[in-house]
């Protein structure tokens, strides 16, 4: 199967700062996560995928479109992809409708009523139905999120990139994301960039561990939870020598590596746990694990 | 408003419905129903939903598509619908409006103090700027938005360009405001190729710098430009066919920079 | 339908205040009614849904006009009228809805002749009414019922103005000739 985008050897540099380094990456229909802290290079690694930055070197595909090509090649490649970049000012007095509008018309909708439909239809998507009349200023956080969401599932992208989709949406909210991802995810390649452990395990089938603009970890979400097997405890006290502990919301401290204490016992591992394992080693190796 | 004791029920709704009752009836039906809820919520039944459903689609983009009535003459003079939203997207262009109207009240008040030679240096210094305020101002308005904006496929281009129309149509009123001082006559020559060249150049320069630096960078060159005109006393030769060529290449020579830029397609402040 | 026990008044309100949902909840009350009630003065079921979709406009806009006097119900039926008046008389898609058609409010009931005529849920109303000829008894839907002004009726109904008020005369002297007797026992 052809995957729907596909990096090769892509680098970004910023004079002597690389923000990402040589990137190998396939992306299949599904939902990936992007995990990593700030100033990883996620947000790099999005607007790459987006079209709106040039890499330093390297190759990229969307939907066999080479956006590292000519303009045509990138315009056919943008014709099929939509965006959300981490922060959208949006234009304080258009109405929700509006600004669908625009975004729709600068994907090249030419028909007026075919293209009303769709912002209607999209609206639907992410509960904003009849809010569609009301000025963004009048919106609050969490709806104006939807709605930059909304304005990334127009038309059929082949890829979906979002960078930081979660930011201000409640548990309900997010548990309806989820469903409207995973329905879009049937057909296209959905990357979701996130800091929260939680996005991933809610969110993901597949996840991306980037960290000093470096991937080290890329595989299904199972997989990088089992790295953490055997190795989390919950007990009175931290472990001896433990990689990461941190007490937890009912008072027990929970650590990940290192030996236990009396009195502590195991726990099935998280996603959490996993990922602050991997980044607490990756001090220590240069490698990818995949 | 009392809630009436009668109700038609669903037999007689059902007949007025098919239009089976004589026009007594359908009276008796229909004032009735102006009046009562309960009669209505049976009267629902009546309708199919593929009938509404369309008519309520109509209603929720009516009132969600408002348009400013500037656009609505243009799309009344045949402006296309999507030039239309692209340029409803720029319609905070009222602030850099207001204060292009301020400069040229200001401008004409100050003119009307000074020697017609010196009018005309102004007013080769001032006319051409303002589109290139309106300029900046409506393209940093939609700013905010360009990083998605960047990833869409619609020719960048063509929006510039379209914003840079819109700019020039608002800039033409205020400079023939200007150009009624006596003395300036109205001066097209002295005016238009100059405020394309300059323009097309703000355009060119808001792929690299944001728009206060780009305007400061313009109004700098450009005074130059007029200041040594001036010095030399070749105002005059502003609007002879040589002079006229000149702008019209600097403006040919924006363009091709401009669209060069557009063209590499990078996100100008990364 | 979502807003159970809201009053009408109220959603309209809400309305005013930009609630497009209270809107949607106006629209699944009434759309349905308005609909029939249109397609019993015009056949062209697109000039229906044009109709209805130009009243909910219209009420959106003109929300906060209504000032509480009479039904939800036959204020938006005024609208409605109206704006049936205006597409037939153009016999092309009009302007979007202007504001004084929204002004020209639905004639306050003005006698009790009128009021009388009004409450026709009763047979004895009825048949009164069923003994005018067409021609009057199209007037006095019309006017009456529809609430048209005589110049707006005679519009709808392609006559003089002239003539609408002489049968208006005519049907009102009849139907007090066969109401009077009735008066004592109306409710």
């Amino acid at each position: 199967m052809n995957a729907h985008a596909r990096l090769r050897g892509v680098t970004k540099s910023y004079g002597s700062t690389v923000a990402l380094h040589p990137t190998d990456l396939d992306l299949h229909p599904g939902v990936t996560g992007l995990l990593g802290p700030n100033g990883a290079g996620k947000s790099t690694l999005l607007r790459l995928l987006a079209t709106s930055l040039t890499p330093s070197a390297g190759s990229i595909d969307v939907a066999g479109h080479a956006v590292t090509g000519t303009l045509p090649e990138r315009t056919e490649a943008r014709r099929r992809l939509g965006y959300l970049p981490q922060e959208v000012g949006f234009p304080r007095r258009m109405t929700a409708f509006g600004f669908l509008d625009y975004v729709a018309v600068l994907k090249e909708w030419t028909d007026t009523d075919a293209r009303h439909a769709e912002v209607r239809r999209v609206l639907g998507l992410v509960d904003l139905a009849e809010l569609g009349s009301k000025r963004i200023s009048a919106l609050s956080g969490g709806q104006r999120r939807r709605l930059a969401i909304a304005q990334a599932l127009m038309g059929s992208p082949i890829l979906v990139v979002l960078d930081e989709p979660t930011t201000g949406l409640d548990p309900e909210q997010r548990a309806s994301l989820r469903a409207m991802l995973s329905e879009q995810a049937r057909t296209s390649a959905v990357l979701l960039a996130t800091h929260q452990t939680e996005d991933v395990a809610a969110l993901c089938d597949r996840v991306i561990v980037l960290d000093s603009g470096r991937v080290r970890f890329d595989g299904r979400v199972p997989d990088l939870v089992a790295m953490a097997s055997g190795q989390v405890w919950v007990g009175p006290q931290a472990n001896d020598a433990a990689v990461v502990s941190w007490r937890t919301g009912t008072g027990a401290v929970r650590s990940v590596g290192g030996v236990p204490r009396p009195g502590s016992h195991g726990a099935d591992p998280a996603v959490e746990d996993a990922y602050l394992l991997m980044r607490a080693t990756v001090h220590n190796e240069q490698g990818v694990i995949r | 408003m009392t809630s009436p004791r009668w109700h038609a029920g669903p037999d007689v709704l059902a007949a007025y419905a098919g239009n089976r009752l004589d026009d007594v009836g359908q009276a008796a039906v229909e004032t009735h129903l102006t009046r009562c809820p309960t009669c209505r919520a049976d009267a629902t039944p009546l309708v199919p939903p593929t009938d509404l459903e369309p008519v309520w689609e109509g209603v929720a983009v009516a009132i969600a598509n408002a348009t400013p009535w500037p656009l609505r003459v243009l799309r009344r003079l045949g402006l296309r619908d999507t030039d239309l939203v692209l340029l409803r997207a720029s319609s905070d262009l009222v602030v850099p409006f207001a204060v292009a109207l301020m400069s040229a009240v200001t401008f004409t008040i100050i003119a009307g103090q000074v020697s017609p030679a010196r009018q005309q240096l102004l007013y080769l210094l001032v006319a051409p700027l303002l589109p290139a305020l309106l300029v900046a101002g409506a393209y940093d308005s939609t700013d905010p938005l360009r990083e998605l904006a960047e990833a869409t496929s619609l020719s960048k281009l063509r929006v510039a360009l379209l914003r840079t129309a819109l700019a020039a149509a608002g800039a033409l009123p205020l400079a023939l405001l200007m150009g009624l001082v006596p003395g300036i006559g109205l001066g097209i020559g002295l005016w238009l190729l100059p405020a394309i060249a300059v323009s097309v150049a703000t355009l060119a320069l808001l792929t690299w710098f944001v728009a206060p630096v780009t305007l400061a960078v313009v109004t700098a060159a450009w005074a130059s430009v007029v200041v040594v005109l001036g010095a030399t006393g070749n105002v005059a030769a502003a609007s002879t066919a040589l002079g006229q060529a000149c702008f019209a290449a600097a403006a040919v020579v924006a363009a091709l920079v401009l669209a060069r830029r557009l063209g590499l397609g990078e996100g100008a402040r990364s | 339908m979502r807003r159970y026990d809201v009053d009408d008044a109220v959603l309209l309100r809400q309305v005013a205040e930009g609630d497009e949902a209270a809107l949607r909840a106006l629209f699944d009350r009434h759309a349905a009614w308005l609909q029939l009630r249109l397609r019993r003065r015009t056949s062209d079921p697109e000039l229906v849904a044009d109709v209805l979709q130009d009243t909910f406009l219209a009420a959106w806009r003109g929300a906060a006009r209504y000032r509480g006097e009479g039904d939800v119900g036959a204020w938006l039926w005024g609208i409605a009228i109206r704006r049936l008046v205006s597409r037939l008389r153009s016999h092309r898609a009009p302007a979007p809805v202007q504001h004084e058609v929204i002004d020209a409010e639905l004639p306050a009931v003005v006698s009790a002749e009128d009021e009388l005529l009004v409450a026709v849920e009763h047979g004895d109303v009825g048949s009164a009414l069923r003994e005018l000829s067409p021609e009057l008894r199209t007037i006095v839907q019309a006017t009456l019922i529809d609430g048209l002004t005589t110049r707006e009726a005679a519009r709808l109904l392609g006559l003089p103005q002239g003539t609408v008020k002489s049968r208006m005369r005519a049907a009102r002297s009849q139907l007090r000739g066969r109401l009077v007797p009735l008066e004592g026992g109306t409710p």
